[in-house]
């Protein structure tokens, strides 16, 4: 053959080689708009997750608040569980004007 | 709100499935010949139409889609060539083999056989430029918006390839 008869153009429908998988192109659609767009179950999924998370952190904080509440002792529950000589140590303090003083005096 | 938004995904998705089911082979056939595998230019063809869908928001017009998408798997094949090949020399070397003793090829058609290894002796923009006006018949200006190239230039590309081309197969018949 020599380039004056040859023209590719002549041989454009004959010139690939490539085939294909046995119901490949039937099946293609579906597989790429699968891939491609979200589906509405990962959505909600995503929701969920973020919903889930929020409620874990807010539970949280809410469990340290009520936990510190609950650790701080009243008044009254205090000074109910101290002995009589704590307690006479306490009011005795009130009216001593140094820490020496106090472990000084005379109180058991 | 909820309505207008339901709807509106609605008609993003109904215009997509139309774009898929119009391209989707013309894609693949623009893909493979370049990438020479069918698995290779599955994976690709995907990453095209996910990416495609992406960015439907941005195609305004509709005689836009078609030059819209070949850019987008342009730069698909481009992305997946340098990610599999180091330089080109390798991808020549590699593409040649997977078109010597590979799977689902024809090697009955010999003259196709040597066609194709005559595109892979192109360059990355001289494949291109061939396979959109040899095979996908496109106008040049459309060439033009895929490539990013003036027409002139476009046109002396193809004219080089088709030398290239045309003398590979003469040499090798």
């Amino acid at each position: 053959m020599n380039r004056q008869e040859f023209n590719i153009d002549n041989i454009r429908d004959r010139s690939n080689p490539y085939t294909v998988p046995q119901g490949y192109f039937e099946h293609q659609e579906r597989r790429i708009l699968v891939a491609s767009m979200p589906r509405k179950g990962r959505k909600v999924v995503t929701l969920l997750v973020a919903a889930a998370a929020s409620i874990a952190v807010i539970a949280s904080v809410a469990v340290f608040l009520f936990g510190t509440y609950r650790n701080t002792p009243d008044l009254d529950s205090y000074i109910a569980s101290l002995s009589d000589s704590e307690l006479n140590a306490s009011i005795a303090l009130d009216d001593l004007d140094t820490y020496s003083e106090f472990m000084a005096s005379d109180v058991d | 709100m909820l309505f207008s938004r339901k709807k509106s995904e609605s008609h993003i998705a109904d215009r997509f499935t139309e774009i898929v089911n119009r391209y989707r082979e013309p894609i693949y056939w623009f893909v493979r010949r370049q990438v020479v595998s069918h698995y290779d230019a599955d994976d690709v063809v995907q990453e095209v139409f996910i990416r495609a869908y992406r960015s439907l928001d941005n195609l305004r017009e509709e005689n836009a889609v078609r030059p819209w998408l070949y850019r987008i798997a342009v730069n698909e094949i481009a992305r997946f060539m340098a990610s599999r090949y180091r330089n080109e020399g390798e991808l020549t070397d590699e593409l040649s083999h997977q078109l010597t003793d590979g799977e689902y090829v024809d090697y009955d058609n010999a003259m196709a056989v040597t066609f194709q290894k005559a595109l892979l002796t192109l360059s990355e923009k001289q494949r291109t430029v061939f396979e959109l006006r040899y095979y996908d018949e496109m106008p040049y200006e459309e060439i033009s918006e895929i490539c990013d190239t003036s027409v002139n230039t476009l046109k002396t590309t193809y004219h080089i390839a088709r030398q290239k081309v045309t003398d590979y197969i003469l040499n090798n018949d």
